[in-house]
Protein backbone atom coordinates (compact mmCIF):
# COMPACT_ATOMS: atom_id res chain seq x y z
CA UNK A 1 0.00 0.00 0.00
CA UNK A 2 1.11 3.56 -0.55
CA UNK A 3 0.70 4.90 2.96
CA UNK A 4 -3.06 5.50 2.93
CA UNK A 5 -5.29 4.32 5.74
CA UNK A 6 -6.45 0.74 5.53
CA UNK A 7 -10.08 1.01 4.38
CA UNK A 8 -10.90 -2.15 6.33
CA UNK A 9 -9.99 -0.36 9.53
CA UNK A 10 -11.96 2.78 8.80
CA UNK A 11 -15.59 2.68 9.92
CA UNK A 12 -17.92 3.46 7.07
CA UNK A 13 -15.16 3.33 4.49
CA UNK A 14 -16.31 0.04 3.07
CA UNK A 15 -19.01 0.32 0.50
CA UNK A 16 -22.37 -0.87 1.63
CA UNK A 17 -25.65 -0.23 -0.06
CA UNK A 18 -27.73 0.23 3.05
CA UNK A 19 -30.52 2.25 1.50
CA UNK A 20 -33.94 0.67 1.32
CA UNK A 21 -34.87 1.74 -2.16
CA UNK A 22 -34.27 1.05 -5.81
CA UNK A 23 -30.58 1.94 -5.49
CA UNK A 24 -30.03 -1.06 -3.27
CA UNK A 25 -31.42 -3.37 -5.92
CA UNK A 26 -29.47 -1.76 -8.77
CA UNK A 27 -26.23 -1.72 -6.77
CA UNK A 28 -26.49 -5.34 -5.70
CA UNK A 29 -27.29 -6.71 -9.13
CA UNK A 30 -24.94 -4.36 -10.95
CA UNK A 31 -22.06 -5.48 -8.75
CA UNK A 32 -22.72 -9.15 -9.49
CA UNK A 33 -23.34 -9.32 -13.23
CA UNK A 34 -20.40 -8.67 -15.57
CA UNK A 35 -21.00 -7.00 -18.90
CA UNK A 36 -24.36 -5.58 -17.82
CA UNK A 37 -25.35 -2.09 -18.94
CA UNK A 38 -27.15 0.19 -16.52
CA UNK A 39 -29.93 0.71 -19.03
CA UNK A 40 -30.72 -2.98 -19.32
CA UNK A 41 -30.51 -3.35 -15.55
CA UNK A 42 -33.00 -0.54 -15.05
CA UNK A 43 -35.35 -1.96 -17.68
CA UNK A 44 -35.28 -5.42 -16.15
CA UNK A 45 -35.68 -4.03 -12.63
CA UNK A 46 -38.88 -2.30 -13.68
CA UNK A 47 -40.19 -5.44 -15.39
CA UNK A 48 -39.54 -7.37 -12.19
CA UNK A 49 -41.14 -4.84 -9.86
CA UNK A 50 -44.28 -4.61 -11.98
CA UNK A 51 -44.47 -8.39 -12.25
CA UNK A 52 -43.94 -8.77 -8.51
CA UNK A 53 -46.92 -6.56 -7.74
CA UNK A 54 -49.12 -8.18 -10.38
CA UNK A 55 -48.42 -11.74 -9.28
CA UNK A 56 -48.33 -11.21 -5.55
CA UNK A 57 -51.14 -8.64 -5.33
CA UNK A 58 -49.05 -7.31 -2.49
CA UNK A 59 -50.70 -3.91 -2.36
CA UNK A 60 -54.42 -4.21 -1.81
CA UNK A 61 -56.90 -1.42 -1.21
CA UNK A 62 -60.41 -1.86 0.09
CA UNK A 63 -62.66 0.85 -1.31
CA UNK A 64 -66.32 1.80 -0.95
CA UNK A 65 -67.99 2.98 -4.10
CA UNK A 66 -71.15 4.81 -5.04
CA UNK A 67 -72.92 4.88 -8.39
CA UNK A 68 -75.38 7.69 -9.04
CA UNK A 69 -78.77 7.05 -10.69
CA UNK A 70 -78.55 6.43 -14.44
CA UNK A 71 -74.79 5.94 -14.20
CA UNK A 72 -73.52 2.53 -15.23
CA UNK A 73 -69.71 2.68 -15.18
CA UNK A 74 -67.35 2.65 -12.21
CA UNK A 75 -63.72 3.33 -12.97
CA UNK A 76 -61.17 2.57 -10.29
CA UNK A 77 -58.13 2.91 -12.54
CA UNK A 78 -55.85 4.76 -12.05
CA UNK A 79 -56.02 4.52 -8.30
CA UNK A 80 -53.91 7.67 -7.92
CA UNK A 81 -51.09 9.41 -9.75
CA UNK A 82 -48.59 6.65 -8.91
CA UNK A 83 -50.62 3.48 -8.67
CA UNK A 84 -52.82 1.64 -11.14
CA UNK A 85 -55.32 -1.13 -10.63
CA UNK A 86 -54.16 -4.49 -11.93
CA UNK A 87 -57.12 -6.65 -10.90
CA UNK A 88 -60.21 -6.98 -8.78
CA UNK A 89 -59.92 -9.29 -5.80
CA UNK A 90 -63.44 -8.78 -4.54
CA UNK A 91 -66.48 -6.80 -5.60
CA UNK A 92 -69.97 -6.41 -4.20
CA UNK A 93 -73.01 -4.22 -4.68
CA UNK A 94 -74.23 -4.99 -8.20
CA UNK A 95 -76.27 -7.92 -9.42
CA UNK A 96 -75.49 -7.84 -13.12
CA UNK A 97 -71.97 -6.73 -13.62
CA UNK A 98 -69.31 -6.77 -16.29
CA UNK A 99 -65.65 -6.37 -15.35
CA UNK A 100 -63.47 -4.57 -17.85
CA UNK A 101 -59.81 -4.97 -16.89
CA UNK A 102 -57.89 -3.52 -15.34
CA UNK A 103 -60.22 -1.40 -13.21
CA UNK A 104 -63.57 -0.69 -14.79
CA UNK A 105 -66.93 -2.13 -13.80
CA UNK A 106 -70.13 -1.77 -15.77
CA UNK A 107 -73.63 -2.29 -14.42
CA UNK A 108 -75.35 -4.20 -17.21
CA UNK A 109 -78.78 -4.19 -15.56
CA UNK A 110 -81.57 -3.31 -17.99
CA UNK A 111 -83.20 -0.88 -17.79
CA UNK A 112 -80.56 1.37 -16.26
CA UNK A 113 -81.40 1.76 -12.56
CA UNK A 114 -82.84 5.05 -11.32
CA UNK A 115 -81.49 4.44 -7.87
CA UNK A 116 -78.15 5.08 -6.20
CA UNK A 117 -76.08 1.96 -5.76
CA UNK A 118 -73.26 1.39 -3.28
CA UNK A 119 -70.84 -1.39 -2.56
CA UNK A 120 -67.27 -2.42 -1.86
CA UNK A 121 -64.30 -3.53 -3.87
CA UNK A 122 -60.91 -4.94 -3.05
CA UNK A 123 -58.33 -3.83 -5.59
CA UNK A 124 -54.84 -5.09 -6.32
CA UNK A 125 -52.55 -2.22 -7.29
CA UNK A 126 -49.25 -1.88 -9.08
CA UNK A 127 -46.89 1.10 -9.42
CA UNK A 128 -47.04 2.87 -12.76
CA UNK A 129 -43.37 3.75 -13.08
CA UNK A 130 -39.96 3.01 -11.66
CA UNK A 131 -39.77 6.27 -9.72
CA UNK A 132 -42.69 5.42 -7.46
CA UNK A 133 -41.39 5.14 -3.91
CA UNK A 134 -42.19 1.62 -2.78
CA UNK A 135 -42.76 0.95 0.92
CA UNK A 136 -39.83 0.13 3.17
CA UNK A 137 -41.32 -3.30 3.77
CA UNK A 138 -40.94 -4.32 0.12
CA UNK A 139 -37.30 -3.23 -0.04
CA UNK A 140 -36.40 -5.21 3.05
CA UNK A 141 -38.71 -8.21 3.46
CA UNK A 142 -38.90 -8.91 -0.27
CA UNK A 143 -35.55 -7.53 -1.37
CA UNK A 144 -34.19 -11.01 -2.02
CA UNK A 145 -37.25 -11.90 -4.07
CA UNK A 146 -36.87 -8.82 -6.25
CA UNK A 147 -33.15 -9.41 -6.67
CA UNK A 148 -33.80 -13.02 -7.68
CA UNK A 149 -36.39 -11.83 -10.17
CA UNK A 150 -33.96 -9.41 -11.78
CA UNK A 151 -31.17 -12.00 -11.91
CA UNK A 152 -33.56 -14.58 -13.36
CA UNK A 153 -34.48 -12.26 -16.21
CA UNK A 154 -30.88 -11.25 -16.87
CA UNK A 155 -29.39 -14.75 -16.87
CA UNK A 156 -32.16 -15.91 -19.17
CA UNK A 157 -31.17 -13.50 -21.94
CA UNK A 158 -29.40 -15.18 -24.86
CA UNK A 159 -26.07 -14.08 -26.32
CA UNK A 160 -24.87 -12.01 -23.38
CA UNK A 161 -21.70 -12.36 -21.31
CA UNK A 162 -23.98 -13.13 -18.37
CA UNK A 163 -26.24 -15.68 -20.08
CA UNK A 164 -26.59 -18.67 -17.76
CA UNK A 165 -29.63 -20.92 -17.99
CA UNK A 166 -28.81 -22.89 -14.85
CA UNK A 167 -28.50 -19.78 -12.74
CA UNK A 168 -31.64 -18.41 -14.40
CA UNK A 169 -33.64 -21.44 -13.33
CA UNK A 170 -32.36 -21.27 -9.79
CA UNK A 171 -33.14 -17.57 -9.41
CA UNK A 172 -36.49 -18.10 -11.11
CA UNK A 173 -37.47 -20.65 -8.49
CA UNK A 174 -36.37 -18.38 -5.67
CA UNK A 175 -38.24 -15.46 -7.23
CA UNK A 176 -41.48 -17.41 -7.54
CA UNK A 177 -41.10 -18.61 -3.99
CA UNK A 178 -40.71 -15.00 -2.86
CA UNK A 179 -43.83 -14.01 -4.75
CA UNK A 180 -45.80 -16.80 -3.11
CA UNK A 181 -44.62 -15.62 0.27
CA UNK A 182 -45.59 -12.03 -0.52
CA UNK A 183 -49.01 -13.14 -1.75
CA UNK A 184 -49.61 -15.20 1.38
CA UNK A 185 -48.55 -12.24 3.48
CA UNK A 186 -51.00 -9.96 1.69
CA UNK A 187 -53.77 -12.55 1.97
CA UNK A 188 -53.15 -12.75 5.72
CA UNK A 189 -53.34 -8.96 5.82
CA UNK A 190 -49.72 -8.82 6.91
CA UNK A 191 -50.33 -10.63 10.15
CA UNK A 192 -48.15 -13.58 11.04
CA UNK A 193 -49.39 -15.78 13.84
CA UNK A 194 -52.13 -13.17 14.23
CA UNK A 195 -55.89 -13.28 14.47
CA UNK A 196 -56.75 -12.21 10.94
CA UNK A 197 -58.05 -15.61 10.00
CA UNK A 198 -61.46 -16.76 8.87
CA UNK A 199 -62.99 -20.19 8.68
CA UNK A 200 -62.70 -21.50 5.14
CA UNK A 201 -65.75 -21.78 2.96
CA UNK A 202 -66.35 -25.49 3.55
CA UNK A 203 -66.36 -24.98 7.32
CA UNK A 204 -69.03 -22.28 7.49
CA UNK A 205 -71.88 -24.33 6.13
CA UNK A 206 -71.56 -23.13 2.57
CA UNK A 207 -72.75 -19.58 3.26
CA UNK A 208 -70.43 -17.78 0.94
CA UNK A 209 -69.85 -14.14 1.71
CA UNK A 210 -68.05 -13.58 -1.54
CA UNK A 211 -64.61 -13.23 -0.03
CA UNK A 212 -63.41 -16.78 -0.15
CA UNK A 213 -60.05 -17.24 -1.68
CA UNK A 214 -58.98 -13.66 -1.23
CA UNK B 1 -10.08 9.51 -22.33
CA UNK B 2 -12.72 10.87 -24.61
CA UNK B 3 -15.29 8.35 -25.85
CA UNK B 4 -15.82 10.15 -29.11
CA UNK B 5 -15.55 8.99 -32.69
CA UNK B 6 -12.49 11.19 -33.17
CA UNK B 7 -10.90 9.86 -29.98
CA UNK B 8 -11.46 6.29 -31.12
CA UNK B 9 -9.86 6.92 -34.52
CA UNK B 10 -6.89 8.63 -32.88
CA UNK B 11 -6.37 5.76 -30.46
CA UNK B 12 -6.73 3.18 -33.22
CA UNK B 13 -4.15 5.04 -35.24
CA UNK B 14 -1.74 4.84 -32.29
CA UNK B 15 -2.21 1.08 -31.99
CA UNK B 16 -1.72 0.74 -35.72
CA UNK B 17 1.50 2.75 -35.40
CA UNK B 18 0.13 5.03 -38.05
CA UNK B 19 0.53 8.37 -36.31
CA UNK B 20 3.70 9.52 -38.01
CA UNK B 21 3.44 9.34 -41.78
CA UNK B 22 6.19 7.17 -43.18
CA UNK B 23 5.93 8.39 -46.70
CA UNK B 24 4.29 11.73 -46.22
CA UNK B 25 0.80 10.24 -45.83
CA UNK B 26 -0.66 7.97 -43.17
CA UNK B 27 -1.24 4.35 -44.00
CA UNK B 28 -4.96 4.70 -43.29
CA UNK B 29 -6.96 7.79 -44.11
CA UNK B 30 -9.50 9.15 -41.63
CA UNK B 31 -12.19 8.11 -44.08
CA UNK B 32 -10.95 4.52 -44.14
CA UNK B 33 -10.78 4.28 -40.34
CA UNK B 34 -14.16 5.84 -39.70
CA UNK B 35 -15.66 3.45 -42.25
CA UNK B 36 -14.35 0.60 -40.09
CA UNK B 37 -15.77 2.33 -37.01
CA UNK B 38 -19.18 2.37 -38.70
CA UNK B 39 -18.79 -1.31 -39.53
CA UNK B 40 -17.90 -2.07 -35.91
CA UNK B 41 -20.89 -0.12 -34.65
CA UNK B 42 -23.08 -2.30 -36.89
CA UNK B 43 -21.46 -5.43 -35.46
CA UNK B 44 -22.16 -4.26 -31.91
CA UNK B 45 -25.73 -3.41 -32.89
CA UNK B 46 -26.10 -6.96 -34.16
CA UNK B 47 -24.39 -8.80 -31.30
CA UNK B 48 -25.39 -6.62 -28.36
CA UNK B 49 -28.65 -4.81 -29.15
CA UNK B 50 -28.88 -3.83 -25.50
CA UNK B 51 -26.02 -1.40 -26.10
CA UNK B 52 -28.40 0.75 -28.13
CA UNK B 53 -31.23 0.84 -25.63
CA UNK B 54 -30.80 4.52 -24.79
CA UNK B 55 -29.82 5.58 -28.30
CA UNK B 56 -32.96 3.92 -29.64
CA UNK B 57 -33.41 0.36 -30.82
CA UNK B 58 -35.80 1.36 -33.58
CA UNK B 59 -33.65 4.14 -34.96
CA UNK B 60 -31.30 3.59 -37.89
CA UNK B 61 -27.80 2.71 -36.75
CA UNK B 62 -25.68 5.88 -36.81
CA UNK B 63 -23.17 6.45 -39.60
CA UNK B 64 -20.23 8.71 -38.78
CA UNK B 65 -17.93 10.79 -40.92
CA UNK B 66 -14.81 12.78 -40.18
CA UNK B 67 -14.17 15.60 -39.52
CA UNK B 68 -17.88 16.32 -38.87
CA UNK B 69 -18.21 13.73 -36.10
CA UNK B 70 -14.82 14.33 -34.51
CA UNK B 71 -16.45 15.24 -31.17
CA UNK B 72 -19.56 13.09 -31.47
CA UNK B 73 -20.01 10.70 -28.57
CA UNK B 74 -20.36 7.05 -29.40
CA UNK B 75 -23.95 5.87 -28.98
CA UNK B 76 -23.37 3.30 -26.24
CA UNK B 77 -21.93 2.83 -22.76
CA UNK B 78 -18.19 3.07 -22.22
CA UNK B 79 -17.86 -0.69 -21.77
CA UNK B 80 -18.26 -1.11 -25.53
CA UNK B 81 -15.46 1.30 -26.38
CA UNK B 82 -12.65 -1.16 -25.84
CA UNK B 83 -14.17 -3.96 -27.98
CA UNK B 84 -14.82 -1.44 -30.74
CA UNK B 85 -11.23 -0.25 -30.59
CA UNK B 86 -10.02 -3.83 -30.97
CA UNK B 87 -12.38 -4.26 -33.91
CA UNK B 88 -11.16 -1.14 -35.68
CA UNK B 89 -7.50 -2.06 -35.27
CA UNK B 90 -8.04 -5.73 -36.15
CA UNK B 91 -10.23 -5.01 -39.14
CA UNK B 92 -7.74 -2.44 -40.40
CA UNK B 93 -4.92 -4.95 -40.09
CA UNK B 94 -6.81 -7.19 -42.52
CA UNK B 95 -6.03 -4.70 -45.26
CA UNK B 96 -3.63 -6.31 -47.71
CA UNK B 97 -0.42 -4.29 -47.73
CA UNK B 98 3.26 -4.53 -46.83
CA UNK B 99 2.68 -3.75 -43.15
CA UNK B 100 -0.36 -5.91 -42.47
CA UNK B 101 -0.23 -8.59 -39.77
CA UNK B 102 -2.86 -11.29 -40.22
CA UNK B 103 -2.15 -13.00 -36.90
CA UNK B 104 -2.66 -9.79 -34.98
CA UNK B 105 -5.81 -9.08 -36.97
CA UNK B 106 -7.35 -12.45 -36.10
CA UNK B 107 -6.44 -12.05 -32.44
CA UNK B 108 -8.01 -8.64 -32.19
CA UNK B 109 -11.16 -9.62 -34.09
CA UNK B 110 -11.59 -12.61 -31.76
CA UNK B 111 -11.00 -10.36 -28.78
CA UNK B 112 -13.77 -8.10 -30.03
CA UNK B 113 -16.29 -10.95 -30.15
CA UNK B 114 -15.17 -12.40 -26.83
CA UNK B 115 -15.46 -9.10 -25.01
CA UNK B 116 -18.95 -8.60 -26.30
CA UNK B 117 -20.30 -12.06 -25.64
CA UNK B 118 -18.30 -13.72 -22.90
CA UNK B 119 -17.37 -13.01 -19.33
CA UNK B 120 -13.75 -13.99 -19.76
CA UNK B 121 -13.21 -11.95 -22.89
Amino acid sequence: MSGGADPCATPGALFQSSSADLDRLLDNVGAMVPGLTTDVLTMVAWNTIEDFYQRSTYRREHVYWQLDPQQIVLNFDPYDSNWRVCRFLYFSGLQNVKFIPPGRVQDVTYPTPDTERTGEALLALKPNNLNVALPYDVWTTYFEALMNGVLHRLYMQPGKPYSDMQAAQLHGRLYRSGISSARADAQAQHLREGSSWQYPYFAVGGHADGRQGL
Amino acid sequence: MSRTVGGLVTEARQLLNDTVPISGAPRFTDGALVAVVNEGVLQIRSKRPDAFLVYGLRLPTPVYALPDDEDTNLPFADMFYSPLLFYVVGRSELTEDTFSDDGRAVTLMSKFTQQLLRING
